[in-house]
């Protein structure tokens, strides 16, 4: 249902896993994190992108994700939406904490990374590399496929009630 | 069709929509091409239909769009937006031209979609317009002073878009994320919030466009 996708895309962490079933995601593990779900659109602008990854903590301690590079060059950085006065925002997180057996999902309306100053424009079919640091896992590398905007919502879109 | 996303969808009026569904319902079961009724519908219902407003604004190839004269009798999806967004407005953009690409010709032909930008300073023509055609090249991108879409926004019962930060390579923009949909009657009955997914259009779309609205 709509708000419990809105609620996952916005709450920082949560519990449930996603069901990757009919995507063609890689699983990346590093030791008790599993990274999913990551899509990259090509970007619609030359010099703008987003990047969105699950990561699902199955350890008894807490990580967080500190920085990501990638390929495009430029900055990426993690987003999240802030919802004010019937208006949305993205704005800047900074680190973000994942704790104990739980979820960080990004998704479009909620948390993104958002690239910027954009050096190498990816495009449908390309590889994005990037590398996500946490302060406990280290570096994680992952291969993230570009595929259009359109692609991106559906396979991001709310897992509990797809029709089709 | 009565399922649970549409009541959820229906929350903020949920009052009113009862109300009014009753009132439709009872017209439905003499007209043959009534309007959906609200619950059939997966847009967020208008307690009272919004008046399409008579603006213009240059469009990206330099021409000035009368918005009520050039999409008088289309279905017109209305969205407020910028071209720096990565995530919000191309996701709405891209959903609408995936859909559209799907339905029939006389349903899609029938709808037409307009994106204003709320971010003017950095949409330049040059900028917005191949960023808006690279989803369907029929899509129309208005500019126009920042004051003006605002005012625009405020008759829609939109709040107004605002920025946050001054470096120009790295403001963002906030603005509302709900596409606003006309129908051939020249009024809104309904509107589309982030997170409206490729199926809703699909099941909207031809409803809005085959409804026959009450004219006045
Ligand atoms: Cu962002």
């Amino acid at each position: 249902m709509r708000l419990n996708w809105m609620a996952l895309a916005a709450a920082a962490v949560s519990c449930s896993s996603p069901d990757s079933s009919d995507s063609p995601a890689q699983i990346t593990r590093s030791g008790t994190l599993e990274i999913t779900d990551a899509y990259a659109p090509a970007p619609a602008s030359a010099d703008v992108g987003s990047l969105y990854f699950t990561v699902i903590n199955h350890g008894g301690e807490a990580d967080t994700l500190v920085a990501i590079e990638t390929s495009a060059g430029g900055t990426a950085s993690l987003h999240d939406m802030v919802r004010i006065d019937g208006t949305m925002r993205m704005q800047a997180t900074g680190a973000v904490e994942v704790a104990p057996s739980h979820t960080l999902r990004m998704a479009p309306g909620g948390y993104h990374v958002m690239i910027e100053h954009v050096t190498v424009r990816p495009e449908v079919g390309d590889t994005l590399d990037v590398i996500v640091t946490f302060a406990r896992a280290g570096q994680v590398e992952l291969r993230v496929p570009i595929l259009t905007y359109s692609d991106v919502a559906r396979l991001l879109e709310d897992p509990g009630d797809r029709r089709h | 069709m009565a399922n649970k996303r549409s009541n959820t969808m229906m929350k903020p009026f949920g009052r009113l929509s009862i109300t009014s569904m009753i009132a439709v319902i009872g017209a439905a079961a003499c007209i043959p091409d009534a309007p959906p009724r609200p619950d059939e519908l997966r847009g967020t219902s208008y307690p009272a239909p919004l008046e399409k407003p008579d603006f213009s604004l240059i469009r990206t190839n330099g021409d000035t769009f009368d918005f009520r004269a050039e999409t008088d009798g289309f279905v017109t999806l209305l969205f407020f937006g910028y071209t720096h967004c990565p995530d919000v407005c191309p996701i709405h953009m891209a959903n609408i031209a995936a859909v559209l690409r799907n339905l029939p010709p006389d349903v899609s032909r029938a709808v037409k979609v307009v994106m204003v930008s709320t971010d003017p300073d950095r949409d330049t023509p040059d900028r917005f317009g191949p960023w808006l055609a690279q989803f369907d090249p029929s899509f129309v991108g208005l500019i126009g002073p920042i004051e003006e879409v605002n005012a625009i926004q405020s008759r829609l019962q939109l709040p107004p878009a605002s920025k946050y930060g001054d470096d120009p390579g790295s403001y963002t923009v906030g603005h509302s994320a709900r596409v606003i949909a006309f129908t051939a009657d020249n009024r809104a009955h309904v509107s589309y919030p982030f997170g409206t997914r490729q199926n809703d259009w699909a099941h909207d779309l031809p409803l809005l466009v085959k409804a026959e609205w009450e004219t006045r």
